[in-house]
C-alpha cells in the first residue's frame, strides 16, 4: 500500500499561531499570577460573569437615570454601566473636559468629545474626583486629547502606547505623571478598577 | 470536501492568529512582528492551494469571509436586526486582529467622525481575501 508523503509546508502552515498562542500565554500569564489570581480582578470577574451567560458590556439601553453632574472639574472621570455587564459593575469610563463636556472613548470611533448628558443612558452611573493637583489633571485631559485617531481595541493590555480602550487611555493619562488609577495592578484596567483606587473620591453615585 | 478543508485551514490560521496577535500586543512591537508574519502565513497558504480552479478559490473565499463580509456589510447599513449592532464592530475588530497592529501606527483621524483604521476594519474581508486569491495564482513561467 503507498502511503501519502506528509506534508511538512502546510502542517508547520496550520500550527505556526497556535504554537505561538501558548509560547505567548505562558510569559504574559507568569507576569501576572497575582493579577489572574486575585478575585476582584478583571479576568476571574470576567470568567465568573461569563459562567452566568454575561459576555459583554451589559443590557445597553436607555435607564434615564437623574444624575447630577455638578461638582465636576476637568479631569474628574465618570462611569456608567449596565446591569449584566461582564467586567464588573460599570462598562465604561470618560474624563470630565468642563462646560458640561466629556472625552471618550470607543472602538468605532476612537476619542470622541460628547456631551455628559449622555451618562444618564446608564443604569448605574459614578462620578469620581480625582485627588490631584489641577495641572496634572489638565494634562491628563491634554493627553487623551492628544490620542485622537488612536487604534482602540477592546482587549487592550496595559503595555505600550499604540492601542488603546476606554479605561487603559485615562489610566495612561494619569499613569505618565505619577499618578496609577488602577487599584488592583491588573492586565486591563477596568472602570472598577478606578472606581476603588486611593487617588479618588466618589462624587455621587446612582 | 477540498473546499471545506482549505476554508477549515483558513479559519484555524485566522482565529489562532487573533489569539497570538492579540497576546503579543502586550509586548510592544513584537505584535507588529506577527501582524507580518500572518501575511506570510496567507500567502503560504495561498500557494498551497494554487492547483485549485478559480471558482473553487471563490468558494473557499466565501465560506472564509462570507461572514464577515455580511458583518461588514451590517456594520456600514446600520442594520439593527438580531440585536447584533452593539457587538458587530467588536465580533470585526476582533477578526480583523491579525493585521491591526500595523493600523496602530497610524494616528490619523480622517475628516470624517471616524478614525482610519475604521475603514479597515470594514474594509479586511476583502484585503484578506485579494492577498489568499493573489498568492494562488499560477505561476506564469
Amino acid at each position: 500500500m503507498k502511503q501519502k508523503p506528509v506534508n511538512w509546508r502546510s502542517r508547520f502552515i496550520i500550527g505556526l499561531f497556535p504554537i505561538l498562542t501558548v509560547l505567548l500565554l505562558i510569559p504574559a500569564a507568569v507576569q501576572n499570577q497575582e493579577a489572574i489570581a486575585n478575585p476582584e480582578g478583571a479576568l476571574k470577574t470576567y470568567l465568573h460573569n461569563a459562567q452566568q451567560g454575561n459576555i459583554g458590556f451589559g443590557l445597553a439601553g436607555f435607564y434615564n437615570n437623574r444624575m447630577s453632574f455638578e461638582g465636576l472639574e476637568p479631569g474628574d472621570l465618570v462611569l456608567g454601566g449596565y446591569p449584566d455587564c461582564a467586567y464588573g459593575r460599570f462598562s465604561h469610563a470618560a474624563i470630565y473636559l468642563g462646560n458640561d463636556q466629556v472625552a471618550e472613548a470607543y472602538a468605532e470611533v476612537g476619542v470622541l468629545i460628547s456631551p455628559v448628558q449622555h451618562f444618564h443612558s446608564y443604569s448605574q452611573v459614578c462620578l469620581l474626583k480625582v485627588n490631584a493637583a489641577p495641572e496634572i489633571k489638565q494634562k491628563a485631559v491634554e493627553y487623551i486629547m492628544s490620542k485622537r485617531g488612536a487604534l482602540f481595541y477592546p482587549i487592550a493590555f496595559k503595555p505600550g502606547d499604540r492601542i488603546w480602550n476606554c479605561t487603559k487611555i485615562m489610566w495612561k493619562a494619569y499613569a505618565v505623571q505619577g499618578v496609577d488609577l488602577d487599584s488592583g495592578n491588573d492586565i486591563w484596567v477596568t472602570p472598577d478598577s478606578f472606581y476603588r483606587s486611593s487617588w479618588v473620591t466618589v462624587i455621587r453615585e446612582l | 470536501m477540498k473546499i471545506v478543508r482549505a476554508a477549515g485551514r483558513l479559519y484555524l490560521i485566522q482565529i489562532f492568529a487573533f489569539s497570538a496577535v492579540s497576546l503579543s500586543t502586550f509586548f510592544p512591537g513584537l505584535d507588529l512582528l506577527l501582524a507580518l508574519l500572518y501575511i506570510i502565513v496567507l500567502i503560504a497558504e495561498g500557494r498551497l492551494h494554487s492547483e485549485m480552479t478559480i471558482a473553487q478559490k471563490s468558494s473557499v473565499v466565501f465560506l472564509w469571509q462570507g461572514p464577515a463580509l455580511f458583518m461588514s456589510i451590517y456594520v456600514l447599513a446600520e442594520f439593527t436586526f438580531a440585536n447584533l449592532d452593539d457587538y458587530a464592530i467588536f465580533a470585526m475588530q476582533f477578526w480583523t486582529a491579525p493585521l491591526l497592529p500595523w493600523w496602530s501606527l497610524l494616528n490619523a483621524p480622517t475628516s470624517g467622525s471616524y478614525p482610519l483604521y475604521y475603514y479597515y476594519v470594514l474594509a479586511s474581508p476583502l484585503l484578506f481575501a485579494v492577498v489568499y486569491l493573489a498568492a494562488s495564482l499560477k505561476k506564469i513561467r
